[in-house]
């Protein structure tokens, strides 16, 4: 079967993400919703990875939703009732490249 | 910040900012910016009562006044921001003439909502398509009043490709029209 790209986008929330909880992610998937809209939401396909620190984490996207998500994250600025910011720091086409880690040099 | 965009070019991306936004330098290095210029520090505003007649050079006028911008296009200011819902010919060609840059501010995109922000993109759309008929330089500027209306690099371009700008032309204001406007000559 084959699979579709995928494009990784490390976000960070000002003031802070509120938690690690599961509403946090449908609050703001919600959101995007209403940002991109119904007929294009699918296209984008949005999906929660993970928080890599305090205020960071890491959403999924499809390569051609890629510039949808990054725009409706900038016109996000209330969530839930509270004033809320979201930087998109990086894209990447992997998780290890978007965190900047190195590649091991020596491979066997 | 030096930022490889995906065609390839090495570009470095600046930003203007209001006087009343507040940020570290950690916060710039993240948003991918090379400066991120203050009004009021790096730029004059023209059109408020602060403003510096002498420096002209380094002012942008801001307003909706239309014979309060055409004086101050004629003066030589560096940039112009309608904040007005006209576009005016006559102002245009006189910018064009005095080398004057157009300033679109993104914040009446992000700080507002539905309606409004619709009308906003339409109201700079056409003021684009209107300067780049005339091969008037275009700015693309957060003109952040805090920190939560700040952006970065990416989100810029992506919101500048909203405002009808193809993403290199988009890149190419953020890079190259927005330093000669934070730049202080």
């Amino acid at each position: 079967m084959m699979r579709d790209k995928q494009r990784y986008v490390l976000v960070e929330a000002y003031p802070d993400a509120d938690g690690y909880t599961e509403t946090f992610w449908n609050q703001l998937s919600d959101e995007l919703l209403r940002c991109i809209g119904e007929t294009n939401y699918h296209i984008t396909n949005p999906k929660f990875v993970k928080f890599v620190g305090k205020n960071t984490f890491i959403i999924r996207t499809t390569v051609p939703g890629a510039a949808q998500v990054i725009l409706s994250l900038a016109l996000i600025k209330n969530l839930n009732g509270k004033e809320i910011a979201f930087y998109t720091l990086k894209t990447s086409g992997t998780i290890r490249a978007l965190l900047g880690r190195e590649k091991t040099k020596n491979k066997a | 910040m030096i930022v490889y965009l995906r065609i390839g070019v090495l570009l470095e991306y600046y930003d203007l900012v209001s006087e009343t936004c507040v940020f570290d330098d950690s916060l710039r290095m993240r948003l991918g910016f090379s400066k991120i210029g203050v009004l009021g520090r790096d730029v004059i505003a023209a059109g408020s009562n602060r403003s510096n007649v002498a420096d002209f050079g380094n002012s942008v006028g801001f307003g909706g006044d239309i014979e309060q911008l055409l004086a101050l296009a004629q003066r030589g200011v560096k940039g112009i921001a309608i904040t007005g819902s006209f576009i005016d010919r006559k102002l245009l060609t006189v910018m064009k003439e005095n080398g004057c840059i157009l300033v679109l501010p993104l914040n009446a995109i992000t700080a507002s909502r539905g309606i409004v922000r619709t009308k906003n993109i339409y109201r700079m759309s056409k003021l684009y398509r209107s300067a780049t008929k005339l091969e008037i330089p275009v700015a693309f500027v957060s003109m952040a009043k805090t920190q939560l209306y700040m952006n970065s690099y990416m989100q810029l371009i992506e919101l500048a490709n909203l405002v009808c700008a193809d993403r290199s032309s988009a890149a190419h204001c953020i890079s190259e029209v927005n330093k000669k406007l934070v730049m202080r000559i």
